[in-house]
């Protein structure tokens, strides 16, 4: 009864929810930067097409890192 | 200078020595997954977590001036009371590095300042349903969320790379783990230093040497020595906890250091934005036995994590406890400056013999590094 009344249970589920969205998607894009990095040096080695598409995702996902630690210090500034 | 001036010296002086225990307690959080697989070396990981704890408390000072709001009734707070529920928050800080339990500081010092207050003004002054809707169920549930996230997309980041060479996608995540590692660093620079800003902008106001309101600023030195005694404390690295974190709970690899720091640098900036003040040591123990849950094959050593757990449950309640007791101190002898001194004196000495005991039996910088075979013989920085 109490915890009905006093603990804003929508705002407690939107943290959760972004939190667990937005950190869940930045370490998938970590890992398919890493992914796309590996294949490209493998392909790059074997004298094989699509180096060029696979680093594009490679620093696409770099790019989206950088931009959600961007978005995180822009959060920390204004809070 | 008058006897209550010196109080608040004496209250300032505990409130940097708390930040101070803030940093070395809290280095763990940031840098002990990076420490343990090797990502950067102990000394260099722990002096890149002091410069970013420095810079973070620059960042933001909106937290300090809202420092124990919706916690307590503002009008209790008095330069003791401050000073009785440092005490508590220190000695708390001091009890768990010595145990190497990664406890909240934040939690502490609220726990500090709560049971102080109730010494000085009864139950009446604290504002229980704020503790309950900021503190408690953030508690509860961070962890919870932070760990589930991290299982999660540690598992979906293994089954992405199990095509690949494991040695050579480890070295890619080692950079991720810097990376994100320094986030978190960042965000607890941001978050705990405001909060010793707070407490020591409180005993400045309660003495009438600043005026508070609603153009409050926090004086610059204020902000400058907040900002040295975390980073400092930081750099004095808390290895006890530093090893628990990093190889106790779960033997950690890069892709679920990367993994856990990134989901708690996650949680910790999305709750601070919609406006909950989390404990970053809850978020990233949490996160980091999730880590451990989503590597399939992996063991998490439940018995560690449970005695982290009781160690959050007590915090509240003995830094409380302490502050409490600490304050009937100071006013049985006779409330004012003596009983401070006697305090500040008693806790020097305490800390003291633990910092002997501590060189008697110390824990290395190296024992914070991963055992694992595939572990520490690979870092980005060489």
């Amino acid at each position: 009864m109490i915890l009905a009344t006093v603990v804003d249970w929508g705002k407690l589920l939107e943290a959760a929810y972004l939190s667990a969205v937005l950190g869940i998607g930045v370490v998938l894009i970590g890992g398919l930067a890493v992914v796309a990095s590996l294949r490209a040096q493998d392909r790059r080695r074997a004298h094989r097409g699509g180096v060029i598409a696979l680093d594009v995702v490679t620093g696409a996902c770099v790019l989206a890192i950088a931009g959600a630690i961007a978005l995180g210090i822009y959060i920390m500034a204004n809070k | 200078m008058s006897w209550e001036d010196l109080i608040v010296v004496l209250v300032v002086a505990a409130a940097l020595s708390f930040d101070f225990t803030n940093g070395f307690h809290d280095t763990a959080n940031a840098m002990a997954t990076t420490i343990a697989t090797g990502a950067l070396p102990p000394r260099v990981a722990v002096a890149v977590a002091a410069i970013l704890n420095f810079l973070g408390a620059f960042i933001s000072l909106k937290v300090a001036a809202t420092v124990a709001g919706g916690i307590v009734d503002a009008g209790a707070i008095t330069p003791t009371v401050v000073f009785g529920g440092l005490v508590g928050a220190i000695s708390w800080n001091l009890a768990t590095w010595w145990f190497g339990l990664p406890s909240s500081s934040s939690h502490a010092l609220i726990g500090g300042v709560v049971g102080a207050t109730i010494a000085a003004a009864g139950t009446g002054a604290v504002e229980f349903e704020g503790i309950l809707s900021n503190v408690i169920i953030p508690a509860v549930a961070s962890p919870i969320v932070a760990g589930l996230a991290a299982a999660v997309g540690v598992y979906l980041v293994y089954r992405m790379i199990r095509c690949c060479d494991a040695e050579r996608s480890e070295r890619g995540f080692r950079w991720g783990q810097v990376a994100s590692s320094s986030m978190v660093a960042l965000a607890h620079g941001t978050n705990d230093a405001q909060k010793t800003m707070g407490v020591i902008s409180l005993a400045l106001i309660a003495n009438g040497s600043i005026s508070g309101g609603p153009d409050f600023d926090v004086p610059a030195w204020v902000v400058v020595s907040c900002a040295a005694a975390i980073a400092l404390g930081t750099y004095a690295g808390g290895w006890r906890i530093v090893k628990t974190l990093g190889t106790n709970v779960v033997e950690v690899r890069p892709p679920q250091g990367f993994g856990s720091e990134t989901v708690a640098a996650s949680v910790i900036l999305v709750s601070s934005h919609v406006g909950y003040a989390l404990s970053t040591t809850q978020v990233v123990s949490g996160a980091v036995a999730g880590s451990g849950v989503g590597l399939p094959g992996a063991v998490v050593d439940w018995l560690v994590a449970r005695k982290i757990v009781a160690g959050w449950l007590l915090t509240l309640p003995s830094a409380a406890a302490v502050s409490a007791i600490v304050y009937a101190i100071i006013e049985l002898l006779s409330g004012g400056v003596a009983g401070v001194i006697v305090v500040s004196v008693a806790l020097l000495v305490a800390a003291f013999l633990l910092w002997r005991a501590n060189r008697a039996h110390p824990v290395e910088p190296d024992e914070a590094v991963s055992q694992h075979p595939a572990f520490g013989t690979v870092t980005v920085a060489a």
